[in-house]
């Protein structure tokens, strides 16, 4: 047991650090999100009646000033299915956007909810966000997880697949 | 030997010197852009170079059997995860027992396969094997199991000989909410399982779990099979916490309890046997702790654990503590050098007593210690395509003092998507506590300590190819050369005058054996829909050096191990919620037909109304209505009749 003597001392070293070493994500955690939310789309699937023609592209809207929009611009033009994924950098929502990838100023139940209503697959990145969310990333330390509300996403129009499924933290 | 340890040497020590110098290794672009979902979320295989890399670029015999693997076999216990495994064997044992080994020498305490979860080892050095009853991780909370066959010990110690496994649990991130499972048998047993999970914090998460299970069955006996129960309850816990980007932490631990009705052979080898206590009864506790900090690409981590357990078996009451502190560090130096090393210390302390005037384990008490040191060295030599790993671990132990354990891997990454690799190794296992300390006083076979044992030693060959066929196929071959010197044998000596033994067993070096074979393992995205996983492998033992008992009988035979093995799984997605998943599998008659060859066959059809439900059948061993797999020799465990079985489960998340 003395052994442990080392372990309970990292222990409270570690502890005393956190007070001022909480950082916020580094360039690598969004390059994970952004590589997560991109599969999120080649595991999520619209009705035909969403695309103009067969070819059609999958739009992901996001805003440009929101931290992730950089990192999502690398996935544009990359496969989705036999459709591709095409980035939009856009200030408004609407039903051209297949998902959104959404930020504080969207995060009020109403426009949530209508953008379920309108067959837009919503994506979070905030604590809680699958209480009127889809998908919602979480973050737990260093690691970068996502929850999901399948009954809004249903709601959309999008099925997730069983593999998306059984990848989430919480299935709701 | 020792001459082929000192070219090892000298070639570990010039190659570094000449591969300095030269172009820049080309950057690679976004690290996530190619990966799959389940590679973002995950780390890679950490056995190999104890640093993560993607299996396709380690140069080893490495196997990962992944959350799927698991999920889709519908199997509880590691040792029946390891079937799918090329080059691996398993046999089953009475009472949740197993022989598992990897490339020969199987047995219930085959001793020259390496195990551990999450970096605590279970190789248990008092027998020298695994006790695998008291292996009880739920598999729900494994994240995945990398087993790398052939010699490990250039990391991983001494004993990683014939391969080293890893059992890697769940980061607790991934395993919030609560998790309840149940599954009961067409022949009444049982297993349950519930977890609860939860964040602490915005930078911690928590999980604690219990699991118990009941089996019932049948073990060989003679004259007549005997009824076999056992059963066993474990809970532990894991938390992981990252207070910030350089830090993260993990506590977890476990504790067990557990008994069965048999555990030696019938009928008993001799009286003393015979008269011994045939139930088993176990318990165990652990406490593992882990810092790793990352900074600036130097990834340092320090883990220490406290582990005991204690078992009542065979006549022998023993409690064994272990406490071990490691020390690891891996860094890049320079654009073409990555650098793995570290240090560790192991302290062990066990009491044996004996239950029987008929046998004595002297000293019954011992404290052992076992202290080393490694650094390997991978070295870019032509960037992004040619790499060479040297390494070495020296290694101090109370029985057989210094060991030096080296190995040479080049690998080769073609720009076509495929690597072949080659490597040459060396690994020892070091004398068990058993092997120097049991006596047996019996007027028909008697058993005295041995007296000075070295260490068993491999020095083994490998090369293989790993590559795509096509976009959605994967092949992984290897073959292997294994030359094994100073094995430990029986030495039997026969009576010498009146009043003594009929036959006096010593435990002696002398043992020689070479081996080779093939490893393949195939898999195949048939369709969206349908997946194809086979594993094969082949091998030929030559044993050159024996240890005999009367009649013939060898201390270790060639015959045990099956000359080939095939497992086929087939994964089919019926619907998005619907699985129908098959496994065939095919073991050829071993011990000179004494054990039977099987073609086995698994079917699991799964459903999920929801998310969060799945309700499962699952019928194993269709084509036999019962079979042994293995006949033990010595000091084991009975055979169990391994039984046509459905199973009817349910396992639900929220």
């Amino acid at each position: 047991m003395r052994g442990f003597l080392p372990l309970l001392v990292a222990i409270s070293l570690i502890t005393a650090e956190t007070a001022q070493a909480r950082q916020v994500s580094s360039a690598g955690d969004a390059a994970a999100k952004a590589a997560i939310i991109y599969n999120f789309t080649r595991f999520s699937s619209w009705s035909d009646s969403r695309f103009a023609t067969p070819a059609s592209a999958v739009v992901l809207c996001v805003r440009p000033q929101h931290p992730l929009a950089a990192h999502l611009a690398a996935f544009d033009g990359r496969p989705v299915g036999d459709r591709n994924l095409q980035v939009r950098r856009t200030a408004t929502f609407d039903a051209s956007c297949h998902a959104a990838v959404v930020d504080s100023a969207d995060l009020n139940p109403t426009t949530l909810t209508s953008l379920a209503r309108r067959g837009v697959l919503t994506i979070g990145d905030t604590r809680g966000f699958i209480s009127h969310g889809a998908i919602g990333l979480v973050t737990i330390g260093r690691q970068v997880r996502f929850e999901i509300n399948n009954r809004i996403a249903r709601e959309a129009g999008v099925v997730l697949s069983s593999r998306l499924l059984r990848l989430a933290v919480l299935v709701r | 030997m020792s001459s082929t340890r000192a070219i090892l040497a000298a070639i570990a020590l010039i190659l570094p010197a000449a591969a300095s110098g030269g172009a820049a290794a080309q950057s690679s672009a976004d690290p996530y852009e190619e990966l799959s979902l389940e590679e973002i979320l995950q780390a890679n295989v950490t056995s190999v170079a104890k640093r993560p890399q993607r299996v396709e670029e380690s140069a080893a015999a490495v196997f990962v059997i992944s959350r799927e693997d698991i999920r889709r076999s519908g199997v509880t216990t590691l040792p029946e995860l390891f079937r799918m495994v090329p080059g691996m064997e398993v046999a089953s044992l009475a009472s949740g027992n197993a022989a598992v080994t990897a490339r020969g020498f199987n047995g219930r305490f085959s001793n020259k396969l390496l195990v551990l979860v999450d970096g605590r080892a279970i190789y248990l050095s008092t027998l020298s094997g695994v006790l695998w009853d008291q292996q009880l991780p739920p598999v729900e909370d494994i994240e995945r199991i990398e087993v790398v066959r052939g010699p490990g010990a250039t990391l991983w110690g001494a004993n990683a000989v014939n391969g080293v496994i890893n059992v890697v649990t769940k980061h607790a991130a991934d395993s919030l909410g609560v998790l309840a499972g149940a599954r009961y048998s067409s022949d009444e047993d049982g297993r349950v399982v519930f977890r609860l999970g939860t964040t602490a914090g915005d930078s911690g998460a928590l999980r604690a779990y219990v699991v118990g299970h009941r089996s019932e069955g049948a073990a060989f006996a003679v004259p007549d099979r005997r009824h076999d129960v056992s059963s066993a309850i474990q809970a532990g816990f894991r938390f992981d916490f990252e207070p910030n980007a350089r830090d993260s932490f993990t506590l977890q631990g476990d504790v067990q309890t557990g008994e069965s009705d048999l555990s030696q052979i019938a009928p008993p080898p001799s009286a003393a046997m015979a008269a011994l206590p045939v139930g088993v009864q176990f318990s165990g506790q652990n406490l593992l702790g882990r810092w790793t900090r990352t900074d600036d690409g130097r990834v340092s981590s320090v883990q220490v654990y406290w582990d005991r357990l204690e078992r009542r078996e065979a006549g022998l009451d023993g409690v064994r503590d272990q406490a071990d502190i490691d020390f690891s560090q891996h860094f890049s130096l320079g654009e073409r050098h990555q650098i793995v090393w570290g240090a560790g210390y192991r302290w062990s302390s066990d009491h044996v007593e004996v239950l029987t005037p008929a046998m004595r384990f002297s000293p019954e008490a011992r404290r052992d210690h076992w202290y080393g040191a490694y650094v390997s060295d991978e070295i870019s030599l032509v960037p992004d395509h040619l790499r060479l790993s040297l390494g070495a671990k020296v290694e101090h132990n109370d029985y057989t003092g210094f060991e030096f354990q080296p190995s040479v891997r080049l690998a080769w990454t073609d720009s076509g998507g495929w690597t072949a690799w080659g490597a040459v190794s060396q690994a020892v296992r070091t004398p068990s506590r058993l092997e120097t300390a049991l006596e047996v006083h019996d007027p028909i076979v008697a058993i005295s300590a041995a007296g000075d044992l070295k260490a068993e030693e491999l020095l083994a060959w490998e090369i293989g190819w790993r590559g795509k066929l096509g976009p959605a196929a994967s092949l992984d071959l290897t073959a292997y050369h294994h030359q094994y010197e100073n094995l430990v044998i029986w030495n039997a000596t026969p009576a010498m005058g009146p009043g003594q033994p009929f036959i006096t067993l010593e435990f002696a070096n002398g043992g020689r054996v070479e081996s080779s074979g093939v490893e393949a393992a195939l898999d195949a995205r048939l369709t969206d829909r349908w997946t194809v996983k086979i594993a094969a492998s082949a091998m030929d033992m030559n044993v050159l050096e024996n240890g005999f008992l009367v009649g013939g009988l060898e201390t270790f035979s060639a015959g045990v191990s099956p000359r080939h093995q095939l497992s086929v799984r087939s994964w089919f997605d019926v619907t998005d919620t619907i699985d129908l998943d098959l496994w065939v599998r095919h073991v050829p008659e071993t011990s000179g037909g004494i054990v039977k060859a099987y073609t086995d066959l698994d079917i699991r059809a799964a459903w999920r109304p929801t998310p969060s439900l799945e309700l499962y059948v699952l019928a194993e061993n269709l084509t036999d209505r019962e079979r042994l797999e293995i006949i033990e020799t010595g000091l084991g465990s009975p055979s169990a009749f391994n039984e046509r079985r459905v199973w009817f489960g349910v396992a639900a998340r929220y």
